[in-house]
């Protein structure tokens, strides 16, 4: 019997490593096939350099999964903060960051609160409806402020406020070179994750979203309001796609209304590599770090075989449906694991 | 039952698993007892009774299959005038007192469990009122009710007492979980000990406070809800069906917390489709029917018995 036990959590273990696992396959195969380009400084430095807009978007993301829900609108949420940030530079003359910034964040957090409050107020049956519906409006404004133009960032004036998404520093100590080139970007990536670890574990509001997710009407009836946890939850996924926005405004260089296309799928898929479920009630943020990682590892994986925009869009495709199918016998195998558990 | 009659005439082997005992005397021929995962016996249903089946289940002798004890009736607790829901229920007016428990017997479907929601604002009302000590209330929600002191331990415990994939410890402290504020964070060691107290007292069988709630008994998982609403601290308990779907083991111990409540000089309003519960465990007895009040029978009056509690909830008159 106790071996069966260990049988059991072995397994268990096994899933909860298992994107740690395919990440250091997925290192070891490229570092062989791509000797001198997969392992270097600049390329690593690359990666978490791309990573960060889907770490964010997906910080998110995890609040609406983990409450049964989906955001579906945060690809175009966060383009339409940096087309703010465009709009208002280029319309208005504004080179502030002090302006820019808040400005690009607080769009974007007002467009997350419209998603809850259409949900939790109109009784939506799904936020799938609401943000799908948001996703579409939101784009039509960035078009509509931008009038369907692409502005360029390049010397006007506001560097610094692209600084976050273009900095990036050197670890030098006794001129010793650990770090080359890591990106600011991915600093602010930490710091965010840390706030999210401790909101999500070790605060009141953090516990009742799992609660809300895993069932809202006891979540109710125990005298928690779930319509607001809910509006809260969507409001700061919008904040996290104005975050993103600006790192994209720094990164990319322009505001583009036609780039928005992968970070909503990444987003869901790093998430749910990570160990969140579409039926909600469970994930981690470390766990989505490790699924945006992953996703990263691979599309730079498949850049330095030159493999163009088609063949990743099959392969990321094709990891998102693998991650979903993984996430359906994972949660049999954990009721498995703990019917054996409790023998 | 009519169905696994005719079965079993037609020659069919039938296995029947169930809990209820009666049932098994009704319809059984043979009887297996199991407990915690083992073989205790096999016997023809002659050879056994009520008494020697709930020991072999227990693994123990319980001494009484309901433990009354008296509590001492205080103030009134909860006060209830002309509550109306269209079409549901109407001039639902009661007194619930400090100490004492008050029974809602009537057939499924009397309208019990729906004036329970209206005083507990989980569903809205259209008219009448509710004083919690003397004072009138008007809750929004259920967070309100929980804030003067009512805790309503749902009938289904799944579906709306639990979030099942949530460990035991967030269970406990789902309904009172500002009070393990400590500043902008959560006090974990705080909720440890309260989660800790609650298994102990309560005897809740976990390996862990981490377990999720899923993973428990039946048996068990009620009496992690019971926790949740003792750990609110609230004056006003309401329980409906706390004893559908567990084991007999568990009742005698979910009437056990009653009785300590009672004592504590709480107030008890308890929804009971099983008679010999209510006759067992009331000190007053409210009959409904069709959503209406049709008797209060207080213990010791010549009406406290089966067969008139029963006319009264298919509409006959007492007397």
């Amino acid at each position: 019997m106790t071996q069966v036990r260990k049988k059991a959590r072995i397994g268990d273990l096994l899933m909860k490593l298992g994107p740690l696992m395919v990440l250091a396959i997925l290192y070891i195969i490229f570092a062989i096939t791509r000797p001198g380009r997969f392992i270097t400084m600049a390329n690593q430095m690359n990666i978490l350099k791309q990573t960060a807009v889907n770490c964010l978007i997906g910080a998110g993301m995890l609040l609406a999964l983990i409450t049964a829900g989906i955001d579906l609108s945060v690809g175009y949420n966060a383009i339409l903060a940096t087309c703010t940030i465009g709009v208002l530079m280029q319309n208005f003359g504004v080179s502030s960051p002090f302006i820019l910034i808040p400005a690009a964040i607080l769009v974007s957090t007002f467009a997350g609160f419209v998603n809850g409050t259409l949900l939790t107020r109109l009784d939506l049956p799904h936020p799938f409806v609401s943000t799908l519906g948001m996703k579409n409006v939101l784009w039509g404004v960035a078009l509509l402020i931008t009038a369907s133009k692409t502005i360029g960032f390049t010397n006007k004036g506001i560097d610094s406020t692209l600084w976050i998404g273009r900095a990036t520093f050197n670890l030098r100590p006794f001129g010793l070179t650990i770090v080359e080139g890591f990106p600011v970007s991915f600093i602010l990536v930490l710091l965010v994750y840390l706030a999210f670890h401790v909101f999500l574990n070790h605060t009141a509001l953090g516990r009742q979203i799992y609660c809300v997710g895993g069932n809202p009407e006891t979540a109710r009836l125990s005298g928690i309001r779930s319509k607001n946890v809910l509006t809260t939850v969507y409001t700061i996924s919008g904040l996290m796609c104005g975050i993103a926005g600006v790192v994209l405004a720094g990164r990319l260089n322009t505001a583009n209304t036609a780039s928005a296309a992968t970070y909503d799928t990444d987003a869901i898929a790093a998430c749910i590599i990570g160990g969140a479920s579409f039926r909600g009630g469970k994930g981690t943020i470390w766990g989505t770090m490790l699924g945006a990682l992953l996703i990263s590892t691979i599309r730079n994986g498949l850049n330095l075989f030159s493999a163009g925009n088609d063949i990743q869009y099959i392969v990321i495709g094709s990891v998102i449906i693998l991650a979903v199918t993984i996430d359906v016998s994972r949660n049999k195998l954990e009721a498995r694991a703990r019917k054996l558990a409790t023998i | 039952m009519q169905t696994v009659r005719r079965l079993k005439e037609q020659g069919i082997a039938i296995l029947f698993v169930s809990h209820k005992l009666e049932e098994l005397f009704e319809l059984c021929d043979r009887v297996t007892v199991m407990r915690d995962g083992e073989h205790i016996l096999t016997e023809d249903i002659s050879n056994v009774d009520t008494d020697g089946l709930i020991q072999a289940m227990v693994g123990r002798t319980l001494s009484k299959q309901f433990p009354k004890e008296m509590g001492e009736r205080g103030e009134c607790f909860l006060k209830v005038k002309d509550l109306k829901q269209l079409g549901v229920f109407s001039g639902i007016s009661f007194e619930a007192y400090a100490g004492e428990v008050l029974a809602f017997a009537g057939l499924v479907g009397s309208g019990r469990t729906e004036v329970m929601r209206a005083i507990f604002s989980a569903d809205k009302i259209d008219g009448g009122e509710v004083y919690i000590r003397g004072k009138r209330v008007n809750f929004k929600d259920p967070r309100q009710a929980i804030r003067r002191g009512i805790a309503f331990l749902t009938e289904d415990r799944k579906g709306q007492g639990l979030v099942l994939s949530q460990p035991v410890s967030t269970n406990l402290i789902l309904a009172s979980m500002k009070k393990y504020r400590k500043g902008m964070l959560l006090n974990r060691p705080h909720i440890r000990r309260v989660a800790e107290h609650s298994i102990k007292t309560l005897r809740i069988k976990t390996p862990t406070i981490h377990e999720v709630v899923e993973q428990l008994s039946g048996g068990n998982q009620q009496k992690v809800v019971i926790g949740k609403w003792i750990n609110t601290d609230a004056d006003i308990y309401i329980f409906d069906e706390p004893t559908r779907g567990i084991d007999v083991g568990a009742k005698v111990e979910v009437y056990h917390v009653m009785n300590h409540l009672i004592k504590e000089g709480k107030c008890i309003i308890m929804v009971s489709s099983e008679l010999p519960e209510v006759l067992g465990m009331a000190d007053r007895v409210i009959v409904m029917r069709g959503g209406r009040l049709m008797a209060e029978i207080e213990r010791g009056s010549r009406f406290f018995n089966q067969n008139d509690i029963m006319k009264a909830a298919w509409g006959g008159q007492l007397a």
